[in-house]
């Protein structure tokens, strides 16, 4: 039907450009951070030494596990506030239900990750049969996760079970810490499912242009309630980690890890609109605020200046992609 | 000799990759009505950015009434009296028209405050420039999009005490019917008050009827200019596209099939849609006809289940179709490329892979995962098939071409192998060529045994597609027509029918209960 025929273009020199174009955000924010990496090496022998790498790699678990479900949430058009009330409610009821007895390790850990799936649906379903915006619903989420963690406890309270806390944070095998290892897998599967199979897709289709997905045969309810409950049982692994860490229930495991959680998003890159962005860009993120962290902790730097340096890379990070955009 | 007012010489533009205008030359009169025709990139856009002063051109020379003048930024070209009429209005929904038309400088009191009154004296004095009537009070949300296109008019005329040229940028493209004649009504006072205007239209038949001169872009040169009384439109269309373009619809090659989809008694309260009744047959192309608000859209909306119908059956090949859910409605073999691409069709946010394979992503899936090979093969296919033109497969679709845009949704669509296709205003806003080609695919998945139902505005579309034709008319069937009978009047005179006195009633400015779209 056609008088000329366009073939995309082919393989070879150009589709690599391609290739490098369409990534260049993620390359130059994986660049920064090797370039970062190496600097910090070469001028700080407390920084390179292989117990501070590690070290460094597993605190980038916990963030890391809410970074990918903050990002799956934010991709789908949603934003999740509840993370960190529900982070801090899992750290009390687990440790107070537990008190440090094995025999109620597995049913306590099974009833954690079912409160998460159930935060989760009532966060879905508030967003998607309550039409309420996501941003009221997991904040007014929020608001009930504290409010019921601290009508539970206000203090330190119980103990995990001997053994949790191996397993699920200070264990290696060879060097490598389990919880590290626990990371690279959750963030392979979640890579899989989002680029890989019908759920991913329609989870962009749907934070692009939800009218669109509707229009294309795609059940938009189902998917942000899907969304929700996978962001909050991926929530409810970290806390279990943050718990096996701390070893008792603490009032304040979770405190900042909503805006931290979102905050590495933005600096991955991700669009708070919904639609555009990627899993890759947040790990490079959490690993960035990590590495602030970690530098300001080995030069002595109080927690405020932390916080003012986190601020200013942020603002300076989106004004370089607006610029580029 | 007519006064000259706009001039631009030897204007060139590039931009990274690509020569957008090569020395092109536009000029027009005091008082004119200029077309500006040309395929989608040829130019047309640029040129006109570079008058609203959003492109600085890299070479050429710009002269308002005689005099060089240097546009380096919209506010320069505002000032001095070019004003610009986007095809996306400008309006913000939730303030009155009053606020919007002079929303960039409302009138102030000594003490800072707005000054109420002198607001609406000013804009009811841009009103009456016009020559129209609207409701003051009225928030742009409740108005008509004829309606909402006054507005915007009407602010660029507050905005811009001495104007002296306003560039349309396909006015039409929104409008239909009786609109279209308020606009041509209004095009002419400002003719007459010495305004130059610049009319960007696909729909040659308008510039025929409105334009005293035109101007050809073609690829970036100008073609060439010429009084529109000199000119036929195969003259025209040979310019734009550099080639005579056979005009004639591609004829249907075999017979119609049995009936395949059978609609009865359908009504939607909510929609406005009242017993319609109707069959399609295998392998027919139906055109649906009738002015913009009819419900031709609300039509094919709840046939496809993205609306609720209250009463009535539909059965598809003999079986009950599922209403209210498009997922169910696409799984029995139906699609629907809607009206508005970019808003219904497309994620522009994505690539054009992944906006092609959407519908069929379960169809692709290997166990848990898609399969990459099929799914990439399949795209390419369809890029191939429809002569898509793009980088490649993972070039976002916001960045290409309205035509190239239509035809992802298209290729979107026809992966999922439809049986029935419902397509509401498929050329709209699509340059000569890929028109063509769009109407050459319709037959040659209709001469494949597809059914497909047309909805479209142009009347010479639907008499020349379709086998038969459907008019609508205020949420019911007026009338339907074969492709024998099938005259313009006809099918206007069914179209018109009852709404004759609504359509009146507008132009007063009083929104009419369904009719506001």
């Amino acid at each position: 039907m056609t008088t000329t025929s366009v073939t995309p273009q082919p393989v070879g020199k150009s589709a690599f450009k391609h290739f490098l174009a369409d990534n260049a955000l993620i390359l130059v924010l994986y660049g920064a951070l090797l370039v970062a990496l190496a600097a910090l090496s070469i001028y700080s022998p407390t920084f390179r030494s292989s117990a501070n790498l590690w070290t460094l790699a597993r605190q980038t678990v916990i963030p890391g596990i809410i970074g990918i479900a903050q990002t799956i949430i934010i991709l789908s058009g949603g934003i999740d506030l509840s993370v960190a009330s529900l982070v801090t409610l899992i750290s009390l009821l687990c440790a107070g239900l537990m008190d440090g007895k094995p025999e109620r390790l597995l049913p306590v850990v099974l009833l954690m990750l079912l409160i998460g799936l159930v935060v989760g649906l009532a966060n879905g379903l508030i967003v998607t049969r309550g039409r309420v915006p996501p941003f009221i619903a997991t904040l007014g989420m929020s608001l009930i996760l504290q409010g019921a963690a601290y009508a539970y406890a206000t203090v330190p309270k119980g103990g995990v079970a001997p053994g949790m806390a191996d397993v699920l944070y200070y264990g290696s095998v060879g060097p490598v810490p389990l919880p590290v290892i626990y990371l690279v897998v959750i963030f392979a599967l979640s890579v899989l499912l989002m680029y890989r199979t019908p759920f991913g897709r329609a989870v962009y289709a749907v934070g692009g242009d939800a009218e669109v997905a509707r229009r294309s045969g795609i059940q938009v309810g189902r998917i942000r309630i899907l969304v929700y409950c996978l962001g909050s049982f991926l929530v409810a692994l970290a806390a279990l980690i943050a718990t096996a860490r701390m070893g008792i229930g603490d009032p304040l495991a979770g405190n900042g890890m909503e805006l931290d959680s979102i905050t590495a998003v933005v600096i991955g890159g991700t669009s708070l609109f919904g639609g555009r962005g990627n899993l890759f860009g947040t790990l490079a993120g959490v690993i960035i605020l990590m590495l602030i962290n970690n530098v300001m902790v080995i030069l002595g730097v109080s927690v405020f200046y932390q916080q003012l340096i986190k601020g200013a890379v942020v603002l300076l990070v989106v004004a370089i992609y607006k610029q580029r955009a | 000799m007519a006064e000259l007012s706009l001039e631009m010489l030897g204007i060139t533009k590039a931009f990274p990759g690509v020569v957008a205008l090569d020395n092109v030359s536009f000029t027009c009169h005091v008082g004119e009505v200029h077309a500006l025709v040309g395929e989608n990139g040829a130019g047309k856009s640029t040129l006109m950015k570079i008058l609203a002063g959003v492109y600085q051109p890299d070479r050429g020379e710009i002269l308002l009434r005689g005099r060089s003048i240097r546009l380096e930024n919209p506010a320069a070209a505002q000032r001095l009296g070019i004003g610009i009429i986007y095809q996306e209005f400008n309006l913000l929904p939730w303030l009155t028209v009053a606020e919007n038309i002079l929303l960039g400088d409302l009138p102030r009191t000594r003490w800072g405050l707005v000054n109420w009154s002198r607001t609406y004296e000013e804009a009811q004095r841009a009103l009456d420039r016009l020559g129209v009537c609207l409701d003051l009070k009225a928030r742009v949300i409740d108005l008509s999009v004829a309606q909402q296109q006054l507005v915007e008019i009407a602010k660029v005329l507050s905005l811009h005490t001495d104007l002296s040229v306003i560039i349309m940028d396909e006015p039409s493209a929104v409008l239909a019917g009786h609109e279209l004649e308020q606009l041509f009504a209004v095009i002419r006072t400002l003719k007459a008050q010495g305004v130059t205007v610049v009319y960007i239209s696909h729909r040659l038949d308008e510039v025929f009827e409105i334009a005293d001169r035109v101007t050809v872009l073609r690829d970036g040169h100008s073609v060439g200019t010429g009084c529109v009384a000199d000119m036929d439109k195969p003259t025209l269309i040979s310019m734009m596209v550099g080639r005579s373009l056979d005009e004639t619809f591609p004829a249907r090659t075999g017979d119609v099939g049995e009936p395949f989809l059978e609609v009865r008694n359908l009504s939607c309260t909510q929609l406005g849609l009242r017993d319609i009744s109707f069959t399609l047959h295998r392998g027919e192309i139906l055109g649906l006809a009738g002015l913009v608000g009819a419900g031709r859209s609300e039509l094919a909306m709840s046939l496809f289940g993205v609306a609720r119908i209250d009463g009535g059956q539909v059965t598809l090949d003999g079986k009950p179709l599922p209403l209210g859910k498009p997922k169910a409605t696409i799984d029995m073999g139906l699609a629907l490329v809607p009206e508005k691409r970019k808003e219904q069709g497309l994620v522009l946010s994505q690539s054009v892979r992944n906006n092609t394979s959407l519908v069929i992503l379960d169809r692709l899936r290997r166990l848990v995962l898609i399969d990459d090979r099929r799914e990439r093969e399949l795209v390419e296919q369809q890029v191939r098939d429809l002569d898509i033109k793009t980088p490649n497969l993972e070039r976002e679709v916001g960045y290409l071409s309205g035509g190239n845009q239509q035809k992802v949704v298209l290729a979107k669509w026809l992966s999922s192998a439809p049986k029935l296709i419902i397509m509401d205003e498929p050329t709209r806003g699509i340059d000569v060529g890929a028109k063509a080609e769009i109407y050459q695919l319709m037959r040659a998945l209709a001469d494949k045994g597809t059914s497909i139902i047309m909805i479209s505005s142009e009347l010479p579309e639907v008499i020349g597609m379709s086998d038969r034709i459907l008019v609508m008319s205020r949420g019911r069937l007026a009338g339907e027509l074969d492709r024998m009978e099938a005259t313009e009047e006809r099918i206007l005179t069914l179209a018109v029918g009852e709404t004759l006195v609504a359509a009146c009633d507008t132009d007063d400015g009083q929104p009419v209960g369904g009719e506001v779209n």
